[in-house]
């Protein structure tokens, strides 16, 4: 049976299979075509522009080396030429590319049997793209890729594919939001560094208060590859619950996943990261930073297993609480199957401290405004490889939501 | 300028720490008030700041003719009063970039940031650190008055800015209390050592506190003389 089959059969007996953590989402609720007439409309509206270049997608933007975008499930690509960069949608791909790409690439960072969402996406998910750059290829403009919905109760299914070949280097940014009110997400994104390659992938979210966002990915980093994963989402959420992985399978390969949360109103999030180490001397550093606000809830995680000599893992989560009806949980694990692996974690989670506060209050500053610097400074990123107008829009993004207290 | 009448004040659910203080400061006056450790010294300067958990539970303070007893503390700060801490606190996440940056809007500060920080003896490196994260004794005493530059009060309240600094910190603060009175501001400085006044031009009225209240008041020099030969303990015969 050819590989694309088989994904397919095991897809069937897993669609009944409930996800590890959080709340289950009924798919049957939501619709999977879409409304859209024309994404012309779409591209030439200010109102959709501006939501996307909040979550860093420039469309006019000439920073850039290639652009995705999948609204709803219909994809516009455009790029700006060079020639080792691939950027296709995965029905291309699969034509393009054959069995043999597919048996390489799909279904592989990523089981599909990991749960009912993953298995969701196979049979019935449409759209996704799949990016290749190619050896020894290094570009410094970042591609962007955006996933916007814009039917009301759209259920989105895109299956994701990035390809960063040996030697080679890619930043994508990927922005996700809304037009309408309700929704749900259900991304799959695969990604796969070469040897001495390196992907920074940053994927920032802004969502909407009765939206179900639940990302499936994976990572496999060769020798020498450095996976970065950075992941932003500072606005209302109904529920977002992800832990994606990543397999340094390469000697001194590593990788590091930065979280920034800020949680409001009723939002749900349980967000971890899974690093395995399963060469020599790689390492792992996952670090989140949340802000819990309303009555949100977060659970970060972070699950590292050390299976090689000489590996390095670390774990650390801060937290803020703002509010006396949110909560914050902090979930570290930590497994070692050898004797030296140096594996660490830290948490820190509490309100901000009323000396803090009462010492800028003696400065001229309101309670709030108080308040508002120490959230926006503890919010504000130092995360690596974002390009300058997606740190200017963080930076806005987290004055706006440092005032919405 | 300011003028305390008859104040008593407790911290959290404590019994009052300060008894019955009245003084008066005028405008261009350093006022230095002495005393041994939990005197009560920090309670009264943050009483008049108006720092929360403390309470002024009678009496009044008045800033320019103003009652502020039961104002609050940003309020006190945008009139003019500013409170150096003792023990400043280390604010993770705010730079010294943010948090300057903020407080030269707010007061308007037209000056140059960069020729501040080289007079008080830091670094560009320093905007990119987080508030007092790291530093050392007397960058933390600097940095308080550095802000008074900026924020340019009427009145400052010093804690003790001469603790646990090295001798060019001390001369450095000692040379910037100086230029703050010259430049017409009023000062109450607290402390408990005598080294720092050796190097301030004029101080117009120094006060002795004991078990929280001013059991001395008047002429310094002759104050300074006492204390030198004879401790505070002298001082506890008249509270």
């Amino acid at each position: 049976m050819k590989w694309s089959e088989k994904v397919k059969e095991l897809a069937k007996r897993t669609l009944n299979k409930l996800p590890a953590y959080g709340p289950p989402i009924d798919v049957g609720k939501f619709r999977i075509t879409s409304k859209i007439k024309s994404i012309q409309e779409l591209l030439e509206n200010p109102e959709v522009l501006k939501r996307m270049l909040s979550v860093g997608i420039d469309v006019k933007g000439a920073y850039r080396t290639g652009t995705f975008l999948q609204f709803d499930e219909k994809i516009i690509k455009t790029l700006t030429g060079v020639s080792c960069v691939k950027i296709l949608s995965l029905e291309e791909a699969k034509e393009r590319f054959g069995e043999e790409w597919l048996e390489k690439y799909y279904w592989r960072a990523l089981s599909v049997e990991t749960d009912m969402f993953t298995a969701f996406v196979e049979l019935y998910g449409k759209g996704g793209y799949v990016i290749v750059v190619e050896r020894n290829c290094k570009v410094k403009k970042p591609v962007q890729a955006c996933l916007y919905l814009a039917t009301e109760s759209f259920l989105q299914t895109p299956h994701n594919i990035i390809v960063v070949e040996d030697g080679a280097e890619l930043n994508l940014i990927t922005g996700c939001t809304v037009g309408v009110h309700k929704g749900a997400h259900l991304g799959v994104s695969e990604f796969y560094v070469g040897k001495n390659a390196k992907l920074t992938f940053t994927m920032i979210h802004s969502w909407g208060p009765i939206v179900d966002v639940r990302p499936r990915s994976g990572a496999i980093v060769d020798e020498g590859g450095v996976f970065i994963s950075n992941y932003i989402s500072l606005r209302p959420v109904s529920t977002v619950q992800m832990f994606p992985s990543v397999i340094l399978k390469g000697e001194k390969a590593s990788a590091t996943f930065n979280t920034l949360i800020y949680g409001t109103g009723k939002s749900f999030y349980d967000l971890g990261a899974k690093a395995i180490l399963r060469a020599a001397k790689t390492s792992a550093q996952i670090s989140s930073k949340v802000v819990a606000s309303g009555s949100s809830t977060i659970i970060s995680r972070g699950l590292i297993v050390a299976e090689a000599e000489n590996v390095k893992g670390h774990y650390e989560c801060r937290g803020l609480m703002l509010s006396n009806k949110s909560s914050i949980s902090t979930i570290p694990e930590l497994k070692t199957k050898v004797k030296n692996a140096e594996l660490t974690h830290e948490a820190a989670i509490g309100r901000i401290n009323i000396n803090e506060l009462a010492y800028l209050m003696s400065r001229g500053f309101t309670e709030e405004e108080a308040i508002a610097m120490v959230v926006k400074g503890f919010l504000e990123p130092e995360v690596p490889g974002l390009p300058y107008t997606l740190k200017a829009a963080i930076k806005r993004f987290t004055e706006i939501a440092a005032k919405g207290l | 300028m300011l003028r305390l009448h008859k104040v008593t004040v407790t911290a959290e659910h404590s019994k009052p720490i300060v008894h019955d203080v009245s003084l008066s400061l005028e405008k261009s006056e350093l006022h230095v008030l002495l005393g041994p450790n939990a005197a009560g010294k920090s309670t009264l300067l943050n009483a008049i700041a108006g720092t929360p958990f403390y309470k002024v539970i009678s009496g009044k303070i008045l800033f320019e003719n103003e009652d502020i007893t039961y104002t609050s503390p940003f309020e006190r700060a945008i009139k003019g009063i500013f409170l150096a801490y003792q023990n400043p606190p280390e604010i993770r996440g705010v730079t010294l970039r943010l948090f300057l940056q903020h407080l030269s809007r707010k007061y308007g500060f037209k000056g140059d940031i960069y020729q501040l920080l080289e007079d008080y003896g830091f670094t560009k490196e320093h905007l990119s650190r987080e508030i007092n994260v790291g530093f050392s004794g007397g960058e933390r005493k600097r940095l308080e008055l550095l802000q008074a530059e900026i924020i340019n009060p009427k009145l400052l309240l010093l804690d003790e800015p001469d603790s646990g600094i090295d001798v060019d910190s001390l001369k450095l603060i000692a040379d910037k209390i100086n230029k703050f009175i010259y430049r017409g501001r009023s000062i109450l400085l607290v402390t408990h050592r005598r080294h720092i006044l050796e190097y301030l031009n004029k101080i117009h009225v120094a006060y002795v506190m004991i078990s929280g209240r001013i059991v001395y008041s008047g002429e310094p020099h002759s104050v300074f003389k006492v204390v030198e030969e004879k401790g505070y303990k002298y001082f506890k015969y008249l509270a």
